[in-house]
């Protein structure tokens, strides 16, 4: 293998510059010397390239060897991983217990809750140190999370006097796969239309992969399902690759939501560093900068929650975090607005979603922008039959008529009631939360149609005519090319051209020349495509049949 | 400019696909894309002088003519593959 790259290299190296040198001088094509000058440039700048990096090969070697103390210092990091994020899980709940104490909360839950956090808090430590399963590590983590919403469900129901989603009583059964239990009959009722979780998350496909969390590695590759009941969502990531899932909760009572995006954040800052962690083994190059950002995103989410840096200072103070924390910290960036972007149809497959046109998206959007500006009354249908399969196209256009696919009558209303049932109808009966943030759902019909990372590129291959291709035109900006020539003379010179495109030559002017109805471009193609096809086929039979044998 | 045009869709659909999840600085992936639209630029421009959909399709039918010998046996080899 070696050896014939070896070869490879020596005979592009030596014998290719030597045929192109011969070529351009026995046959003396200006073209052909020309490729031989640039070929030779490349080979002198290589060979100057390769003398430097060996002048320098000390300093290289320094560098990699320091990128590599750097990689596993981090690799060592992993092992105060839990230390760490029972650190942050314990200023999730200092910060829980301030809220306690300033009354937002009944102060009789308190003490109740601390006995138990701390208890289990002080077992978990343990075992997260011990254990170097994942699946155990994110178990736990789980539990505290629910511990939290239990708290908080008991507090919501003794303050709120509205009926809320009261006495979550969940465990996660540790055969079962994260299994929830829930006492609530309306709760009940809605997992129970989900079914069980391993079953939604492995074989009824509910999920839309998405790119919702930007900066981080391995939120690249996630599904999520989702569920709601009258009170909160209640969202299942399934890292790809990864046996666990990771749970978030959007709460629809705005009394509640504000401490739960601060739960959020924290838990979201926490995940990613954690995951960062686990995946910076695999993944080294991404790992420092990932670290440092979702630390400071994180010191960020809870300095702006109004606990104060020094007290934030000791607690991240483990092993060599602190460093890397106050390296990272010089450039803080805006935590991204994750809260809203996560949405899914709980009984839609993928493919129905796929299956919507971009022509009912646009109709949507259109309908959605419009009344969300005008606060108008738009109508739209979404027709669907028990089964969950879409049983016709349909178009909503700018003035909110619908067309096609209806066999119901259209349902006329208020925006957020419009949404509603549709909702209603996707989610075949299932009742839908009134408060429902329709710009949720726009964003996700507006991913559909954003382009990838390559736009022009594709844009412009969309763009072009295959029938007949346009004659090009090449431009001139004769004020750059006089600032080129005189700017490192005399700066002073005034420039006579104006700062735009001038065209140079402009090819269209071939198409004047017509013969017969054709231009002579017309005529020059089809000449050279005949002589392509001849010559192909005299080398084709050339093959097949040889005019001399080979002897051997 | 069909063939030509499918090919180039085939390969930037390949990396507008794989080049969100390298991680990637955004201004390599803009240079890239600058770039891939000048040359996609250029393929037009050339494709008004020369058939260039022609002229791949002869280098196909040449190297096919060349190689055929290697093709057919990867195509045995497919078959019993398939056949097991």
């Amino acid at each position: 293998m070696r050896k014939s790259a070896l070869f490879l290299a020596i005979f592009i190296l030596v014998f290719s510059p030597i045929q192109i040198y011969h070529t351009a001088v026995v046959s003396a094509e200006p073209i052909t010397a020309g490729v031989t000058l640039v070929y030779l440039a490349g080979l002198g700048l290589g060979a100057i390239g390769g003398y430097e990096a060996y002048q320098h090969r000390d300093d290289i070697a320094k560098g990699t060897e320091e990128f590599r103390t750097n990689v596993s210092e981090l690799w060592e990091g992993q092992k105060v991983t839990g230390e760490f994020i029972w650190a942050n899980l314990e200023l999730g709940s200092q910060y829980f217990y301030k809220k306690l104490a300033e009354g937002v909360y009944d102060p009789a839950i308190e003490s109740q809750l601390t006995a138990e956090l701390i208890s289990e808090i002080q077992a978990n430590i343990q075992e997260l140190n011990e254990t170097q399963d994942l699946e155990r590590q994110n178990e736990i983590f789980m539990q505290y999370e629910l511990r939290k919403i239990q708290a908080l469900s008991i507090n919501n129901y003794i303050n709120n006097p509205y009926p809320v989603t009261s006495s979550i009583e969940g465990y996660y059964n540790l055969n079962d796969s994260y299994h929830l239990k829930i006492k609530d009959d309306s709760v009940t009722q809605s997992f129970a239309k989900l079914g069980n979780l391993n079953e939604l998350t492995n074989t009824s496909i509910k999920m839309v992969a998405t790119n919702e969390i930007e900066g981080d590695f391995v939120y690249k590759h996630y599904y999520q399902s989702f569920s709601f009941n009258s009170n909160y969502y209640k969202i299942y990531w399934k890292v790809k690759g990864y046996n666990g899932y990771f749970t978030d909760y959007k709460f629809e009572n705005e009394s509640i939501n504000g401490i739960n995006v601060t739960f959020y954040k924290l838990k979201s800052a926490v995940n990613s560093t954690y995951d960062t962690m686990h995946y910076s083994s695999y993944y080294p190059s991404h790992s420092s900068e990932k670290i440092t950002d979702n630390l400071n995103l994180l010191k960020d989410a809870l300095i702006s929650e109004g606990i104060s840096s020094s007290y934030l200072d000791g607690i991240l103070d483990f092993g060599g975090f602190q460093e890397v924390f106050n390296l990272g910290f010089t450039g803080s960036k805006v935590y991204p607005s994750i809260l809203n972007t996560t949405v899914a149809f709980p009984n839609l497959s993928l493919e129905d979603l796929q299956s919507i046109s971009n022509d009912d998206v646009q109709g949507f959007v259109v309908a959605i922008d419009d009344a969300l500006v005008n606060d108008e009354t738009v109508d739209v249908v979404i027709d669907y039959d028990g089964s969950n399969v879409k049983v016709g196209d349909v178009t909503v256009d700018e003035n909110g008529n619908v067309d096609g696919g209806t066999t119901n009558p259209p349902i006329n209303g208020e925006l957020t009631e419009t949404v509603n049932n549709i909702y209603n109808e996707i989610n075949n009966g299932n009742n839908m939360d009134p408060n429902f943030d329709p710009t949720m759902i726009k964003d996700k019909f507006e991913e559909k149609l954003n382009l990838g990372a390559l736009k022009n590129a594709l844009e412009r291959l969309n763009n072009i005519n295959t029938e007949k291709g346009a004659p090009p035109v090449i431009y001139l900006n004769l004020n750059k090319l006089f600032n080129a020539g005189t700017s490192e003379i005399n700066p002073n010179v005034q420039n006579p051209f104006a700062n735009e495109d001038t065209v140079f030559i402009d090819f269209g002017i071939l198409e004047t020349f017509t013969f017969g109805g054709y231009s002579l471009v017309d005529y020059f193609r089809t000449l050279i495509a005949a002589g392509f096809i001849w010559t192909t086929l005299l080398y084709v039979w050339g093959k097949i049949v040889p005019n001399k044998v080979v002897s051997r | 400019m069909v063939v030509i045009n499918k090919i180039m869709e085939f390969i930037i659909g390949l990396l507008d696909t794989l080049l969100p999840t390298l991680n990637l600085p955004d201004d390599f992936i803009t240079a890239l894309d600058s770039g891939i639209t000048v040359i996609i630029g250029l393929l037009e421009g050339a494709n008004y002088f020369l058939p260039l959909d022609v002229l791949v399709i002869c280098f196909t039918v040449m190297l096919i003519a060349d190689n055929f010998t290697l093709i057919m046996r990867i195509g045995q080899w497919v078959i019993e593959l398939v056949r097991g």
